[in-house]
């Protein structure tokens, strides 16, 4: 809460950001390690059909 | 002794770059730290032995003059080296790390070394065969360096060339792929020395060495005569010195190490002018200094560079019509070479277009760009990937290094290095220095995972970095394993040798037989690299025309006599059909294998 507005502000904006941030961290790296087991590890046609989904088909 | 002498050139040749490199100290700023200095010395002293080798070389290139000159560097070696050894104890106990990263180095540099004492083999498939390792050869054997013409990549700058000339000609013909040992280490000194930099400690450092190590892209252009591996060294020592730089011996520091990767590798050239604009920028930015002082500081690294690096641009120049030969589209409108004619050059262009391609150079492409090198490098000829770390954790470390006004150079001379990179040539390994770049910022971000404390980040940053260091050790394992196991097994070398050289027993015959002299080689594939003696090739893979109408069998024969040819070699197989009649007239058939035929010339008009 911005205090001298009394509406959601800057500093509050900031102190969700720094919330979030930590598990935003954790769900990129785990989305790299997951796609690198599917499509290195697993390399299955399964992946390669997620990807063409996600529009990420050249890839694996 | 066979697997000795390798080694001892190697040591030879590092001695006297330690020598050369140590010239250099004089111009370092004094907050360097030893592992900078280490890195400087050893990264530059190479490169600084090499552009001396090729300039002498280009009048004088005889055994004698090769031992003069890593004579000389030797003897300015011994001091520096005799002071480390008296500070050794010490030295070592800095430089200890956690004892994973030192195992994982020292186990990928001791494959590269084990790997690089077999003997090379291959076709003209193989980039060592078809130019690194036959310019040298035939420079040592004419004693001088000039492109063999037949093959218009020996034109390339050749300072790391030049090396292996040196190390070929004190070591004889499997020191150049022993120097696999010595170019990946003083690279991973380079990454290692900028990681520190980057505010890491000793850890950092060894954690950065080793995932540098295990990236198969690296390994695999530190090896087998590719030069990636050292050009990423030259142009990671001149961005350390470059976007540090605030004195005025500092940037002439820059421009000679711009100037060394200049004279190694045409992509150097974008690399330096991205290099100085980046320098500038972070001069003016971060260091808030004038332009017209900074201008004037690059303006000098400029001329250092120009100086360094322009030997081989000013021989091809002079001897082959164009500064870069052989010339891209642009430059051959305007000049007209030698030895190849606008057919080859458009055919060259071509092949170099496909195997830049990459996948496609659209602006999606770009923006899947991390994911693409990151999952898929085969289709940008990528051996084996980059690892996760760039990808899971460098974005991490440019946020932890955001406010460091170094870590930001670094960062946009990464981001419009790689533009470069996409819009040229999209090949996996002319993108080496970006990759360390992108793990020296992955260990940061690692660093930064840790720091924010949660227990769930730091097991998945741990994991990230397990599977690079061990999914890159696998495909370095898997792709060095017959290497390491011909070094390791004479047997299994003369099988591979029997294997993998095309038109062995030929080469056999006419290295053995006094009485060939001089060999016309009539198949533009046959690798010359094989060839222990002088030998004509009218025809280059490229196109490349050695004789005035090469294309023409009779115009070529014709020449023979005053060419001083004693044999021809021809040849069929999967390269195309036999060229010669066995009954051609003038020649005598000697020699015959499946798809190989050798004439003795007798009586040509």
């Amino acid at each position: 809460m911005d205090e001298s507005t009394g509406e959601p502000g800057r500093h509050s904006l900031i102190a969700s950001l720094r919330r979030i941030w930590p598990p935003l961290v954790q769900l990129w790296i785990a989305i790299v390690l997951v796609l690198f087991f599917f499509i290195r590890i697993w390399g299955s046609q399964t992946a390669k059909h997620i990807l063409h989904l996600l529009g990420l088909d050249r890839i694996g | 002794m066979s697997r000795l002498a390798p080694i001892l050139a190697n040591l030879l040749v590092l001695v006297a770059a330690v020598g050369f490199g140590h010239l250099l100290n004089r111009l370092l700023p004094r907050n360097f730290l030893r592992l900078d200095r280490i890195a400087f010395t050893i990264v530059g002293g190479l490169g600084l032995l090499g552009v001396i080798l090729f300039c002498v070389g280009q009048v004088w290139f005889s055994r004698a003059a090769i031992l003069l000159i890593v004579g000389l560097g030797f003897l300015l070696g011994i001091r520096p080296i005799v002071a480390a050894a008296r500070n050794s104890a010490l030295i070592v106990r800095n430089s200890l790390g956690p004892a994973i990263p030192m195992i994982v180095v020292v186990a990928v540099v001791s494959m590269a070394g084990i790997g690089g004492l077999a003997q090379a083999t291959g076709d003209m498939g193989a980039d060592a065969i078809a130019y690194h390792y036959l310019g040298p050869k035939v420079w040592l054997r004419e004693g001088v360096i000039r492109p063999v013409v037949d093959e218009c990549h020996t034109a390339f700058p050749a300072t790391v060339e030049s090396l292996y000339a040196a190390l070929m000609s004190i070591g004889g013909e499997r020191a150049p792929q022993f120097f696999a040992f010595v170019g990946i280490a003083s690279a991973l000194l380079a990454a290692a020395s900028l990681s520190m930099r980057l505010g890491g400690g000793a850890s950092s450092a060894w954690w950065t060495a080793a995932l540098v190590a295990t990236v198969p892209v690296f390994f695999r252009g530190g090896s087998d005569g590719f030069i990636d591996a050292m050009l990423a060294g030259f142009i990671l020592c001149a961005a350390r010195i470059g976007f540090d730089a605030t004195q005025r011996k500092e940037f002439v520091l820059f421009g000679v190490l711009s100037g060394i990767a200049l004279s190694a590798k045409y992509t150097a050239l974008i690399a330096w002018i991205l290099l100085t604009f980046c320098a500038f920028v972070v001069a003016v930015r971060s260091r808030h200094r004038g332009y017209a002082a900074v201008l004037k500081d690059l303006g000098i690294a400029t001329m250092a560079a120009a100086v360094i690096g322009c030997p081989a641009y000013v021989r091809n120049w002079i001897l082959l019509g164009c500064p870069i030969y052989p010339p891209p589209p642009m430059l051959a409108r305007f000049f007209h070479v030698k030895y190849m004619s606008p057919q080859a050059i458009q055919y060259l262009t071509g092949w170099i277009e496909y195997f830049g391609r990459g996948m496609s150079h659209g602006f999606w492409s770009f923006l899947k760009l991390p994911l693409n090198l990151t999952y898929h490098t085969a289709n940008f000829r990528g051996a084996g990937g980059i690892g996760l770390v760039p990808l899971a954790l460098a974005p991490f470390g440019a946020v932890a290094s955001w406010r460091n006004g170094f870590a930001k150079g670094l960062i946009l001379y990464a981001t419009v290095q790689t533009m470069a990179w996409f819009v040229t040539d999209q090949e996996a390994r002319f993108l080496m220095p970006i990759y360390i770049l992108a793990v020296i910022f992955g260990v940061a971000g690692w660093e930064y995972v840790n720091r924010l404390g949660t227990r769930y980040g730091r097991a998945l940053a741990g994991l990230v970095v397990a599977c690079s260091i061990l999914y890159g050790l696998v495909m370095i394992v898997s792709g060095s394993r017959e290497d390491m196991h011909a070094a390791l097994s004479a047997s299994f070398e003369a099988k591979r040798r029997n294997a993998e050289i095309p038109y062995l027993a030929s080469f056999e015959y006419l290295n053995r037989e006094p009485s060939v002299r001089k060999i016309l080689i009539l198949n533009p594939y046959v690798p010359g690299y094989y060839c222990d003696k002088p030998y004509v090739k009218p025809v280059g893979r490229w196109g490349e025309e050695t004789i005035p109408e090469a294309a023409n069998l009779e115009a070529v024969f014709s020449q023979l006599p005053a060419l001083g040819v004693t044999h021809v070699l021809d040849s069929g197989g999967i390269y195309g059909g036999f060229r010669l009649a066995q009954d051609h007239p003038g020649l005598r058939f000697v020699f015959q294998r499946p798809d190989q035929r050798i004439y003795a010339v007798t009586s040509l008009p």
